[in-house]
């Protein structure tokens, strides 16, 4: 039997894995310091609800933006994992369907880097207590 | 974290704190009027002009990032060179230096007047 596509495609492709953590990890600085900075924001702008986190997630895409044309200079399976997929037709009796390429790397920057976690409740936290402060 | 960095995250943290107590300064008197206008548009350009520029400062002076294919990163690593190569100790074993190619090195650089060379 022959092993599954991504372990195929990593053992010709290996990857570096501290380069890896250290790539998440420049990316999760970002979003959290930023996040904190964007709760102050939003705190004095004095939004509320649903405009606080339409406010959090436009700003949140802004930053990934400056970072994928900035840091990735639009090459993100360079440094980001991504996930394997068949290269060329899902046929896998061919060699190019065993192959497999990494792609998908794009989800890693704009949602990852704890903007849903860490990054949100940053957030939360700079806008209620800037907001609770201020008014 | 260089020099022009480090100033736009400095600026615009100095900027928002600005904001910020522009903003309670206002609340303040508003409240001691009895009225409940909106936030002047000045406070608000300010903290908006204040948070896109310290983001700009910490995204361009964040570390740079890393190639994670084994083979990018190991080509950087060749052109390099030094403390960060992991194989280091495999290339370079002192129980297999050859002593005597060492010593005539040695000596030609000595004969040159033992000048900088040029490592080739």
């Amino acid at each position: 039997m022959p092993p599954p596509l991504a372990e195929s495609h990593f053992l010709l492709h290996p990857l570096v894995p501290d380069n890896i953590a250290h790539n998440v990890r420049v990316l999760s600085n970002i979003r959290s310091i930023s996040a904190l900075l964007l709760g102050i924001a939003a705190g004095i702008l004095g939004l509320e609800s649903l405009a606080g986190f339409g406010f959090y997630f436009i700003s949140q895409q802004l930053i990934s933006s400056l970072f994928w044309f900035i840091l990735i200079e639009n090459d993100a399976e360079r440094y980001f994992a991504g996930n394997v997929v068949p290269k060329g037709s899902a046929n896998t009796k061919s060699v190019e369907g065993r192959e497999g390429k990494r792609t998908g790397a794009w989800r890693d920057v704009w949602f990852g880097g704890g903007l849903f976690t860490e990054g949100l409740s940053g957030f939360v936290l700079g806008w209620a207590g800037v907001g609770g402060v201020i008014r | 974290m260089s020099v022009f960095s480090r100033t736009l995250l400095v600026l615009g943290l100095l900027s928002l704190f600005h904001a910020a107590y522009s903003a309670h300064e206002f609340s303040a008197i508003a409240t001691k009027l009895h009225v409940k206008p909106d936030l002047p548009m000045d406070i608000k350009l300010e903290t908006l002009t204040a948070v896109v520029l310290a983001c700009f400062g910490l995204v361009l002076g964040s570390e740079p990032l890393r190639p994670i294919a084994w083979n990018v990163w190991a080509g950087n690593i060749e052109k390099e060179g030094g403390a960060a190569n992991p194989f280091r100790a495999l290339e370079e074993r002192s129980n297999y230096v050859d002593i005597r190619a060492k010593r005539r090195e040695f000596a030609e650089w000595a004969k040159g007047g033992g000048g900088v060379v040029s490592s080739e």
